[in-house]
């Protein structure tokens, strides 16, 4: 019963949060300089025949929380409108490219729990100079903007030994795995770090903790006590900000599509900004903040339910 | 832009709370370690070159001579020239302006909004706290770079309205780290005895609340300008911030990428070096900064 009550409640913050984007995204039409209008079609010489369409799309002629209505409905419908440029249902138009982004990101999300994991946990659990040197190398890599490892990916493996293809998304699995590999790691690099460093000092800090040395004093072999006492509890803000990193991976993905040419959503999206395509623009926006509040959700909710500290139903102290 | 969690404590790097007023007043540098000063020492020499660095370069940035192209250093220009032949330490210095000052602005703003945000929250509580922190919520859905891109659909590409777009973004995350720490400052006793002395809410906060989580707020503001010199760098890279040929260290990556499938990547590598070595030094002394906050309380 709790549980149900905790759910609901962490549903309906969800729905808010997601009208409440959705709004912001349909009214930044209006805080553009200019009439709604003028802003879509700026730049363009359209004949009346043209404008009417586009009128009707945002329903223009109708007062503003009505147009904001048709708008979300539509939207829930998977309606996103005509593109400006292409005359083209948005929809249509974005299918081709939420595939690589998908993929993309996918990719790096793997790599950060993987490699991240690893890393943290050896060094956490094995301390010495492999384990300075690498939390040194992680603290450097934090720094490292997923542009700049791009580049630098690009010039060292795929210009200088030419391992790897230089752009491009690729396709069959294989070869969509082989170009991908590049842009997943530039786009996970400093994330990796982060979750490293994270599980390290997790990991560090449970192995100083009393219930450890209580369960080593019972008698348990070390492997036990590390498997059940010391990563059951470093697991948990491990997960968090893992889940919360994954989320940031979206703003990124934009910048590595664009630096590898992966035509994905996100350089789709810059691309629209540049033709002044706002129907697209609004559309991917809309589809990136949702899938970012939702993941976020996610993790909120797998964070609570995993630790049994967290009493379900009240908020944290 | 992650959350200011602390990764690990400075044991001992900080005076005790009760510590007179001079001494907590050269705390801000004191106890930073060889790596600190390493780390100051770079970012001084950024905000110069951003300042004051293109009165000293003689060379124009923006002189295009393609006899020049991917040259050689030479006396005079030391780190040789870029695929239009344009001097590039000079566009290294230029891009030095918008690349650290377009990032200040951005901290000062989301500081002093978050800020406010969060004292003026945690102190009113009830129904303007539960109003703020809901609206700081709510803010946290849009990843800063994404509601910089919508920005500068709207407003057109450049600096500006990325800039107050990424403040704007930032705003919620110095407001959730500054209202919780504000709230336990609030329970303290010293805050009753001032309350009880007749002191107006106001000064208490200003004079009292504000110095005290100072530490904080510095902190934060150091980590938030790291990520957002990541931000607006990568926005010009994505070529929606600063308009090429304006140098830039976002841009001047981006029109270097050409030049790295030819065999020269100096200009992609430089720009890239000074990005990363600033946000390096930044992190750097953010990560102390936390531990030193976190310490304190």
């Amino acid at each position: 019963m709790r549980i149900a009550r905790f759910l609901l409640g962490r549903l309906v913050a969800l729905i808010v949060t997601l009208l409440l984007s959705s709004f912001a995204i349909f009214g930044a039409l209006y805080l553009a300089p200019g009439t709604p209008l003028s802003f879509l079609t700026r730049g363009r010489s359209m004949s009346p025949e043209e404008i009417a369409p586009l009128k009707a799309q945002y329903h223009l002629d109708e007062p503003f929380l009505l147009q904001y209505w048709h708008w979300l409905v539509g939207a829930l419908h998977g309606d996103f409108g005509t593109s400006i440029v292409f005359k083209q249902n948005v929809l249509t138009l974005l299918g081709g490219h939420a595939g690589n982004t998908l993929a993309l990101v996918s990719y790096a999300a793997v790599l950060i729990l993987a490699v991240g994991l690893a890393v943290g946990t050896a060094s956490g659990l094995h301390p010495g100079k492999a384990d300075t040197s690498l939390m040194l190398g992680a603290t450097a890599a934090m720094a490292v903007p997923a542009f700049v490892a791009a580049v630098v990916l690009i010039t060292l493996f795929a210009v200088n030994v030419g391992w790897f293809p230089v752009f491009g998304p690729g396709q069959g699995l294989r070869d969509r795995l082989w170009h991908l590999t590049l842009p997943a790691i530039a786009l996970a690099l400093s994330a990796v770090a982060y979750v490293a460093r994270l599980s390290r000092a997790s990991i560090r800090r449970e192995l100083g903790s009393e219930h450890m040395q209580t369960a080593t004093s019972r008698g348990l072999p070390y492997r036990i006590v590390v498997r059940r006492h010391v990563m059951r509890n470093a697991m948990i803000p491990i997960i968090t900000v893992a889940g919360l990193t994954v989320g940031g991976l979206i703003g990124g993905a934009v910048v590595v599509e664009q630096a590898f040419q992966l035509n994905g959503l996100g350089s789709y999206l810059v691309e629209a900004v540049g033709a002044k395509d706002f129907p697209v623009v609004q559309a991917i926006c809309l589809i990136f903040v949702a899938a970012f509040i939702v993941i976020n959700t996610v993790v909120d909710l797998v964070y609570s339910l995993l630790d049994p500290r967290v009493t379900v139903g009240k908020p944290a102290p | 832009m992650t959350q200011l969690i602390p990764i690990e404590a400075v044991p001992g790097s900080t005076p005790p709370a009760d510590a007179p007023a001079k001494l907590r007043r050269r705390r801000l540098l004191s106890g930073l370690g060889l790596g600190g000063w390493v780390a100051l020492a770079i970012l001084g020499l950024m905000v110069v070159t951003a300042t004051i660095g293109p009165l000293l370069v003689s060379a124009d940035p923006n002189s295009i001579s393609l006899a020049k192209a991917f040259v050689v250093p030479s006396p005079g220009h030391p780190l040789g020239f870029d695929g239009q032949g344009r001097d590039l330490l000079a566009r290294l210095v230029y891009g030095a302006r918008p690349a650290i000052l377009g990032p200040l602005f951005v901290v000062v703003v989301s500081t002093i909004s978050g800020v406010a945000l969060a004292i003026a929250a945690a102190w009113l509580g009830g129904r303007f706290d539960a109003i703020a922190s809901r609206f700081i919520d709510a803010m946290f859905a849009f990843p800063g770079l994404l509601l910089a891109i919508l920005a500068v659909s709207l407003f057109g590409s450049g600096l500006v309205a990325a800039g107050i777009a990424l403040s704007i973004a930032y705003t919620p995350y110095v407001a959730r780290i500054v209202r919780s720490a504000a709230l336990r400052e609030r329970s303290l006793p010293y805050v009753s005895a001032l309350t009880v002395q007749g002191f107006r809410g106001v000064t208490i906060a200003i004079r009292h609340l504000l110095p005290n989580l100072s530490g904080l707020i510095v902190a934060c503001a150091t980590l938030s300008f790291g990520y957002a010199l990541i931000d607006l760098a990568a926005l010009s890279f994505i070529g929606l911030g600063v308009q090429p040929p304006n140098p830039d260290w976002g841009v001047m990556v981006a029109s270097g990428m050409p030049g790295i499938l030819q065999g020269f990547p100096q200009e992609s590598l430089y720009a890239s070096a000074c990005v990363v070595l600033t946000v390096g030094a930044v992190n750097y002394l953010g990560d102390r900064f936390t531990a030193r906050a976190e310490a304190r309380s």
